[in-house]
């Protein structure tokens, strides 16, 4: 593993040591190679049958994708600020909002409409969070709970006036020429687009800011005593973040092309909250593994229902009518069990193993 | 100026339904400590059980009613038993997420179970329209809001004059003073979860007369909180009272704007009230030390 | 460090039957702070035995470990043994522990502050089956008359003292053999903390019911008890008559304020005290 930092700037440096330049490699071919496994379903000149895949696309990995850097966003928020917001789906329609009136009503150009959506979504949440300036913990969550709502009800009225019960329908978005139609496109894009998440989230935590957002996690008052602007960190981070989900929004909505009022149920959210928590709270690792477990869930869950018949007592109904449903008990006993047991979620039984692993045979 | 009391009525009436439901949410909450965003699901399920007391089972409804709230009652039981008790101690944050889990499994398995079909119970409690000093107002609407005016009665009674509401009241207020004064804790949290629980399925049962069973009463049930923090979150008939306010502001939405923009009528008053006495109508200001 | 015993007189006391016996106690906080190591006290039957130390010398929590109440502070018992009247305690809950005749006067009083005093007493006999409740009721009332007057109020509202008085009175609806008194004199008038342990001076006298009185105001608490333990950082290190243990030096100095007719002391020269007798112990 890495050497010991001495000093804050070798804290900040992302590439610390000889063997994280080494794996960084790895992950950028095997990202690279990826599309082509999908889509070819062939590792290295072995064949891959579906089951084995898991029956995983390249849209869902395009999914996964998205829905990491919307569990980055919201794990920013409530994991390392401790500010307990239900407002992610809220932002979700704000994304939406933009693209419909700046993307599919005016024609802008696509990165700008991303952008905007982002700044829209930054004025939203800096909205969000004026009640974070009076209200803590779950009168906090119960505030947003209040927003959620009226913001939703902001897109209801939007969307039946425009719009109509169908929904709102996107054409698939060009950048400069560059037309982004398929999935292996988005691939690219999205790719690009998490790794530029996770870079900014991984240097704001290595920053003053972060730690400023931490400190404010832990012991508010305490970090108002040693000069942090309290307030002004907790609107700050409600307009960092949900830039972020809304610039996601936006990207979710080209993504599907369609989308439409019930998609940003309160479900939605609690969806990401089972995803930041089983990841692991407060950790960007965390984030990914939980997205990723998240959105392949279903999809691993129905790939095994093929070869489960549905006579099978009771797994076999439920693996073939339910898996939606199935998907929600399993990672409902999950964060359970998480909760009961290992509360840094699968980070940090990532980070057990790690440890385990070079430690060894002194770990405990 | 008719129909202004005609929404008023069927406010009250579905407002007793909310609450029943914040009645269980405050109840829990005072006597645990445990914040149960799952509350609103356990009036889907009382709605649940009783269609399939009814439809399944083929019971007569009163029979229906109270092997619904039993039902209920041991389901809240043994989450305590099962989830909560080795939750005693941990952060709120990790409470309230477990609650959560618990409302995405209870909905889900409702969804196996039941299926996400409409149900209708095939026959109901007495609904025939009652003529008041003008005012039509329907039996149903009269039996629910009886049902929750004697629930209160009980209640009150239950906690003033028994020894168990003693212990409940004393154990809300200072667990360690109670584990010393001989009271069993364990003993007081599963009452208060299984009463909690049976409360909110009473409101559910109500409820699948007044309207269809389906999973989206889950939202409905969900008009619990912001009842509950009306009321103030520790007081037991604040929760009724907040319940009513929150029955007639949605019925009074519904019927002068939209069926949609009732939710932000409710919810801005959640908002206002948290921003300007987060401690409801009958709670208190609570001072903290930093 | 080996265990002072300082003989006196009372020895007759300690040949009486147990009430209360820890054995070697040590218990930890968390997964490895430990608070108790090795404590040994008893409490004969009808005694009044005094704990005292200073702040974090472990009072409380061997008052938790013998009222059960260590699980809820995420402490527990590393090894040792808490026998009430023979039985073993460790593995019970607070509340069975309370059916066994140990009551608590907790610290900081916890008197149930919504509810009346009467209730508060009330709910002291939770754990008792049968009895008669309102006789024992009657009594207290008769020993604290201040709280009589003040029956159907809000315990919330009553002044340090009285509350205080609803706190003892609490644990001796328990009927108990042994009542713990944690800390009883915290914030309270001299006069009314003379008051208080008259009546309960006089609580001994009637039922013979035994004690363990925790306190920092140790003066207090060696003129009310006949023994004493003085227990620092987690363990005994002076035991003793009450009597022998007010003339001890080492107590007088650390505990008592310095020997009678002595000029004023500096916390320095206190402090040094302690450090050369830990060294040479």
């Amino acid at each position: 593993m890495s050497r010991m930092h001495t000093n804050y700037r070798q804290n900040m440096r992302l590439l610390s040591s000889r063997s994280r330049v080494f794996w960084l490699l790895v992950l950028v071919a095997a990202l690279w190679y990826l599309p082509s496994v999908l889509n070819n379903r062939m590792i290295f000149g072995y064949g891959l049958t579906d089951t084995q895949l898991l029956g995983v696309g390249l849209p869902q990995v395009n999914f996964a994708l998205i829905a990491v850097m919307a569990a980055v966003a919201l794990n920013l928020l409530v994991g390392y600020t401790g500010l307990l917001s239900l407002g992610h789906a809220a932002f979700f329609s704000v994304g939406a909002i933009t693209s419909a009136v700046l993307g599919v009503q005016h024609d802008l150009p696509f990165p700008l409409v991303i952008l905007a959506s982002g700044c829209a979504g930054a004025v939203v949440g800096a909205f969000f969070g004026l009640p974070s300036l009076r209200l803590r913990g779950l009168y906090l969550l119960l505030s947003t709970l209040a927003l959620h709502f009226i913001a939703l009800y902001v897109f209801l009225t939007y969307q039946t006036h425009n719009y109509g019960p169908a929904g709102i329908t996107y054409d698939a978005p060009s950048i400069f020429g560059w037309t982004v139609d398929n999935d292996d496109r988005w691939y690219t894009l999205l790719v690009i687009l998490a790794g530029v998440v996770l870079l900014l989230a991984r240097n704001l935590l290595a920053m003053r800011e972060g730690r400023a957002l931490v400190a404010i996690r832990d012991h508010d008052v305490a970090a108002g005593s040693l000069g942090i602007p309290v307030g002004r960190q907790r609107i700050k981070a409600f307009a960092m973040t949900s830039f972020i989900t809304s610039a996601v929004g936006a990207l979710y909505v080209y993504y599907l092309g369609n989308t439409s009022s019930d998609a940003y149920s309160l479900d939605f959210v609690i969806n990401y909250f089972a995803i930041i928590i089983i990841g692991g709270l407060g950790s960007l690792s965390g984030s990914v593994f939980g997205a990723l477990l998240w959105t392949l869930l279903p999809q691993a869950l129905q790939t095994l229902s093929g070869s489960v018949s549905p006579d099978t007592f009771v797994v076999g109904n439920l693996l073939n009518n339910y898996q939606g449903q199935t998907a929600n008990i399993v990672l409902g006993l999950l964060i359970i069990a998480i909760m009961l047991f290992k509360p840094t979620g699968l980070s940090g039984i990532w980070l057990g193993i790690k440890r385990g692993v070079v430690r060894w045979p002194y770990s405990s | 100026m008719a129909a202004f009391f005609q929404y008023v009525i069927g406010g009250l009436a579905v407002g007793s339904i909310y609450g029943l439901v914040a009645l269980g949410f405050v109840l829990i909450f005072k006597s645990t400590d445990v914040f149960n965003f799952a509350q609103g699901d356990l009036l889907t399920l009382g709605a649940y059980l009783l269609f399939a007391g009814v439809a399944n089972w083929k019971l007569p409804m009163i029979p229906a009613i109270l092997v619904s709230l039993v039902i209920a009652l041991v389901i809240g039981v043994a989450m305590q038993v099962i989830v909560f008790r080795p939750m005693i101690g941990k952060p709120l944050l990790t409470v309230v997420m477990v609650t959560i889990a618990l409302s995405l499994i209870i909905k889900a398995l409702i969804q196996v179970i039941f299926g996400t079909t409409e149900k209708t119970l095939p026959h109901q409690l007495p609904n025939d329209p009652v003529h008041i000093l003008g005012l039509k107002v329907s039996e149903l609407e009269l039996i629910t809001m009886g049902v929750t005016a004697l629930c209160v009665l009980a209640f009150a009674l239950f906690f003033r004059r028994s020894k168990l509401g003693l212990q409940m009241r004393a154990t809300a207020e200072n667990v360690e003073a109670s584990m010393l004064s001989g009271i069993d804790a364990n003993r007081v949290f599963m009452v208060a979860f299984g009463l909690g629980t049976a409360i909110a399925a009473l409101g559910g049962v109500l409820m699948a007369n007044l309207q269809t069973v389906t999973p989206q009463l889950s939202a409905l049930g969900l008009l619990a909180f912001p009842a509950a923090v009306l009321g103030g979150l520790t007081s037991i008939p604040g929760a009724i009272v907040g319940g009513l306010l929150i029955g007639v502001i949605q019925q009074l939405a519904t019927g002068y704007v939209s069926g949609q923009s009732a939710n932000v009528f409710v919810y801005g008053v959640l908002l206002a009230v948290l921003l300007i006495r987060p401690w409801g109508i009958f709670g208190r200001p609570t001072v903290a030390r930093v | 460090m080996a265990v002072q015993l300082v003989s006196g007189a009372a020895d007759d006391v300690v040949a009486r039957r147990a009430v209360l016996s820890v054995a070697g106690l040590e218990v930890a906080y968390g997964p490895s702070a430990p608070a108790l190591r090795g404590v040994t006290i008893e409490v004969p039957e009808g005694a009044a035995v005094a704990l005292i130390g200073a702040n974090g010398a472990g009072k409380t929590t061997t008052i938790r470990a013998i009222s059960g109440l260590l699980k809820h502070h995420s402490g527990r018992v590393v090894s040792g043994s808490v026998e009430v009247e023979g039985g073993d305690v460790t593995r019970l809950k607070a509340n069975q522990i309370v059916a066994r005749g140990v009551a608590q006067v907790p610290e900081g009083r916890m008197v149930f502050a919504e509810l009346t005093v009467e209730e508060n007493l009330r709910i002291g006999a939770t754990a008792r089956k049968g009895g008669d409740q309102d006789g024992d009721m009657a009594r207290i009332y008769d020993l604290f008359p201040q709280i009589e007057r003040r029956r159907g109020d809000q315990a919330g509202w009553l002044s340090g003292g009285e509350q205080q008085m609803v706190a003892i009175g609490r644990g001796l609806m328990a009927a108990p053999r042994l009542l713990l008194l944690d800390e009883v004199s915290l914030g309270l008038a001299p006069m009314i903390t003379r008051t208080i342990f008259e009546r309960l001076r006089d609580v001994r006298a009637e039922a013979g019911t035994s004690m363990l009185v925790v306190e920092q105001n140790a003066r207090l608490a060696l003129e009310f008890c006949d023994y004493a333990y003085v227990l620092d950082s987690g363990r005994v290190v002076l035991e003793g008559p009450a009597d022998a243990l007010s003339n001890d030096p080492h107590v007088q100095e650390l505990y008592l304020g310095g020997a009678v007719g002595e000029g004023e002391r500096s916390f320095a020269r206190a402090k040094r005290y302690r450090r050369r007798r830990r060294w040479l112990a």
